[in-house]
């Protein structure tokens, strides 16, 4: 095969060249990130393919599984092609993809000192230091960075993590099939549902265009997942680029859902999986749970605890939902108009 | 406890526009509050690695909000400690902290032996407790659970007492047992029962910290003065039967040297090591010392000597154990120790009870007229004193068994300075007239692993629970923190320094009680010595 005879710089220069982006949800370049760890040259090193895909209305990586499992594990070889050096490559699974995928995934990937792993978490087990902790048999918590994974990542060693999708991309990339796009997950409120391979550079009216999907005037959206995603409104979907976080994206009916159910929604989500470390994340969400029941979510006391939890939470998932909380509070007089 | 030597590289960083100098890659935490900037924390403890969680200690770094125990010091820092911003998030953080008592209400509490309580309606899910008990290897709590169910639980493992979950626990949500608290003080207050007090050596540099006293300040005079008042009829010294356990201990290592048999000897003054051991590695049982801790031997010379002297009817006698010590409680309960139906001591009062009841009496600890401990059980040497410090307690054998082998007192009192440092593990050779003594010198007991497969390399170990020893003890005040534990060894360092006694065998109040009491071999074993049966 035409790959085998690229040497690990090459390889990365392509990726590079492609300006691959994770599709983790966090958004770094793939590209200087390889590249990085391939100059260190490490002795032992491990890699995981993050396959949790716990954010909800993200339905990407399970679509890979289903349609795109050879340009996956092509991917992957590609990936132990760069780290010779690699101890092992765990291929990180929620449950469901899990039980059905892991077999066809040994079998398809002789060769390669490659392990498929059940996630034993839920939401949590996304992030990346959580998903190691899970591994290890640790409680399932966010580690503290630095030191960051490339450098003390699992059993200690450094470790490169990526998203499913980053993998499935690389193998396009490889085979020179790789065209800038990215697969996006659209969900709730429209007539086509499902995962589309559309530009990275998209915005969101583009997307709905390109999907045969029509936004009403009461509609609003999510972007980036239902956890974290931010929300936008018809009006804002011509300039916004649809590419954040996971590319999940969630349409609302205004007139089906008020703030009240949908924060409850939201909050319940986040109690469920919440790991339990910080304060803001773990009281913050305990807390507006209350307010809602009080019947006080709408005052000022919601907005610093959502405040709160966007500048203060341990990790990226706290700092996520501040994030989305906040965008829905900004819109929330335009989107249910009075 | 260990840690991590910081790269010594000074930098100077920006704290609210004020320049400061401090060493690269230092917790900024810390080095605030070394500086006097008022910071708000609660998890962080600088025994652990932070946890970072409950997010009370922001400050503005460079411009972002950051938990300052989790910043490394390095140059070019500009923290604002104290923005708008951050004081509204602290504050929010804090009533969200204060706010989660609502669903905590209902949870119930369970004790280790009934000596450390755990009070989850007061835990604030910082994990410190779950640090501490894994530090000293033992992982008897974990954190249970996800979110806000998450709660502290216990593990399979058996907890041996130490105490490091309460000295590390900054929300008072473990505690030692106030149900046995109060049962003490109606006994105290009882007027027909006499009472008598003993003092362990290292509460004499740690107690005034409850009342304002900088830590390691010498209050013995004080203490003893405040214990007369609360009701004690007689406050005498542990640190004396320190000094018989010193001769007894030092006569034992020479026999089983000369024998060549169970060795290496392990002291058995610590009863959190002494529980380790029965839970963990009851192989080394036989290794221990038979010599009595000083606390047991102390309590069996008061009610055994002193009473009979006295002629105090058993009966009517009620000695407590003013202790450094939660395992001490267990110690105390030992029925393996009971002589002539006795128990050699009633109960025990650890550091932090002993202030709560001379605050709950109104006493003014600071101008109080000092009072000497009574006789005839109040006149320790130096050697005694040290024994509330990590290799207190091989010091003074040591510097005893010098003494019965060579018939002279060593130069050095101290043989190699390096037996008193804190720092988990200290494996020493003392140079003896014809013979290298290997030792090693372990406080804190997650340290013990790194001796546990190379016995064979040793003569004489002494393990201590609790990093720094008694000093540092489960029944000390708080906080405890290095430096902390620095200061009350060197408070009782500087007593031995002066002391004109520093030899345990040169104590005329012990050659009295071997003329009068430990007549003879069979005695000695009788009420200094255990006997597994």
């Amino acid at each position: 095969m035409q790959n085998n005879k690229r040497s690990p710089i090459e390889i990365i220069d392509l990726i590079k060249k492609a300006n691959l982006v994770g599709r983790g949800g966090a958004g770094y370049p793939t590209g200087p990130k390889w590249e990085e760890m391939w100059k260190k040259n490490h002795k032992k090193i491990y890699i995981i393919v993050n396959g949790s895909e716990g954010e909800p209305g993200t339905a990407k990586d399970g679509y890979i599984l289903k349609n795109h499992l050879d340009e996956l594990i092509e991917g992957i070889r590609i990936a132990y092609l760069v780290f010779p050096n690699t101890l092992k490559i765990y291929v990180y699974l929620r449950k469901d993809y899990f039980d059905s995928y892991h077999k066809i995934i040994e079998e398809k990937s002789q060769g390669l000192p490659l392990i498929v792993f059940r996630e034993p978490g839920g939401y949590l087990c996304g992030e990346n230091t959580v998903l190691i902790n899970s591994i290890e048999g640790r409680r399932f918590e966010p580690r503290r960075k630095p030191p960051y994974c490339s450098e003390v990542g699992l059993w200690g060693e450094p470790t490169i993590v990526n998203n499913l999708e980053t993998f499935f991309r690389i193998g396009q990339i490889i085979k020179g099939e790789y065209k800038n796009t990215r697969y996006y997950s659209l969900s709730g409120e429209v007539d086509n549902k499902g995962v589309f391979d559309l530009p990275v550079d998209a915005t969101m009216g583009e997307v709905f265009r390109l999907t045969n999907n029509k936004l009403k005037n009461t509609y609003f959206i999510q972007v980036g997942g239902g956890a974290s995603g931010k929300y936008f409104l018809p009006s804002e979907i011509i300039k916004e680029k649809a590419s954040i976080g996971t590319a999940a994206i969630i349409v609302y009916d205004s007139t089906k859902i008020n703030l009240i159910d949908l924060m409850k929604e939201k909050l319940d989500f986040l109690l469920a999986e919440n790991c339990g470390k910080c304060t803001p994340c773990r009281e913050g969400v305990f807390r507006l749970i209350e307010l809602v029941k009080e019947g006080k979510i709408l005052e000022q006391e919601a907005i610093d605890v959502i405040e709160n939890m966007l500048n203060s939470s341990f990790c990226g998932l706290g700092v996520g939902a501040g994030e989305s909380f906040t965008s829905l509070w900004r819109k929330k007089d335009q989107i249910w108009k009075k | 406890m260990e840690k991590k030597r910081s790269n010594m590289e000074e930098v100077t960083i920006k704290v609210d526009g004020k320049e400061i100098k401090a060493s690269k890659n230092d917790n900024l935490l810390d080095v605030l509050l070394k500086n006097h900037f008022s910071i708000p924390h609660l998890c962080y403890h600088p025994d652990f690695e932070p946890e970072e969680s409950c997010r009370m200690c922001l400050v503005e770094v460079n411009g972002r909000v950051k938990t300052s125990c989790g910043v490394k010091v390095k140059a070019g820092l500009d923290i604002i400690t104290a923005s708008d911003k951050v004081k509204r998030l602290r504050k929010i953080n804090a009533l969200l902290i204060a706010n989660s008592k609502n669903r905590k209400k209902t949870r119930s509490n369970f004790s280790f032996g009934e000596i450390i309580n755990y009070d989850m309606t007061k835990c604030i899910d910082c994990n410190n407790c779950v640090a501490a008990c894994r530090a000293q290897n033992v992982k008897a709590v974990k954190m249970g659970e996800y979110g806000v169910n998450q709660i502290i639980t216990k593990t399979e493992n058996s907890c041996v007492y130490c105490g490091q979950c309460l000295t590390h626990c900054p929300a008072g949500a473990i505690s030692t047992n106030e149900d046995e608290f109060k049962k003490i003080k109606d006994i105290i207050k009882d007027k027909k029962i006499i009472k008598v007090a003993q003092v362990a050596p290292s509460i004499r540099a740690a107690i005034g910290e409850e009342f304002g006293y900088k830590s390691g300040s010498i209050t013995t005079g004080e203490l003893v003065a405040a214990l007369k008042k609360i009701g004690f009829d007689y406050v005498f010294d542990t640190s004396l039967a320190a000094d018989i356990t010193t001769i007894e201990e030092a006569k034992e290592l020479i026999e089983r040297i000369k024998k060549n048999e169970k060795l290496p000897m392990f002291t058995s003054c610590c009863p959190g090591w002494v529980k380790y051991v029965k839970e963990y590695y009851p192989q080394l049982e036989p290794l221990l010392t038979t010599v009595l801790s000083p606390e047991i031997k102390m309590g069996n010379i008061i009610k055994h000597y002193f009473a009979k002297k006295m002629n105090i009817d058993l009966k009517k006698l009620y000695v407590v154990s003013i202790m450094p010590c939660t395992a001490k409680k267990w110690e105390v309960k030992r029925k393996e120790f009971i002589v002539d139906g006795s128990y050699p001591v009633d109960d025990v009062l650890t550091t932090v009870e002993t202030a709560k009841l001379i605050k709950e009496n109104n006493i003014d600890f600071k101008n109080i007229t000092q009072v000497e401990f009574d006789n005839p059980l109040g006149k320790a040497t130096g050697a005694g004193i040290i024994f509330g410090t990590t290799g207190g307690v091989m010091t003074a054998a040591l510097r005893t068994a010098y003494f019965l082998l060579t018939g002279i007192n060593p130069k050095d009192l101290y043989f190699r300075e390096e037996i008193v440092d804190i720092k988990g593990l200290k494996i020493i050779n003392v140079e003896f007239p014809g013979k290298t003594l290997r030792i090693a010198v372990v406080d804190g007991l997650g340290n013990y692993k790194q001796i546990s497969d190379k016995l064979d390399q040793f003569d004489y170990i002494e393990v201590m629970a609790c990093p720094g020893g008694c000093i540092g003890g489960g029944g000390q005040p708080k906080p405890i923190t290095d430096d902390v534990r620095k200061n009350r060894r060197d408070g009782l360092l500087g007593v031995d320094k002066k002391a004109i006694l520093r030899l345990a065998h040169e104590n005329p109040t012990v050659k009295k009680i071997y003329e009068e009491f430990l007549i003879d071999e069979k005695t000695t074993k009788k009420y200094c010595h255990y006997h597994p049966t």
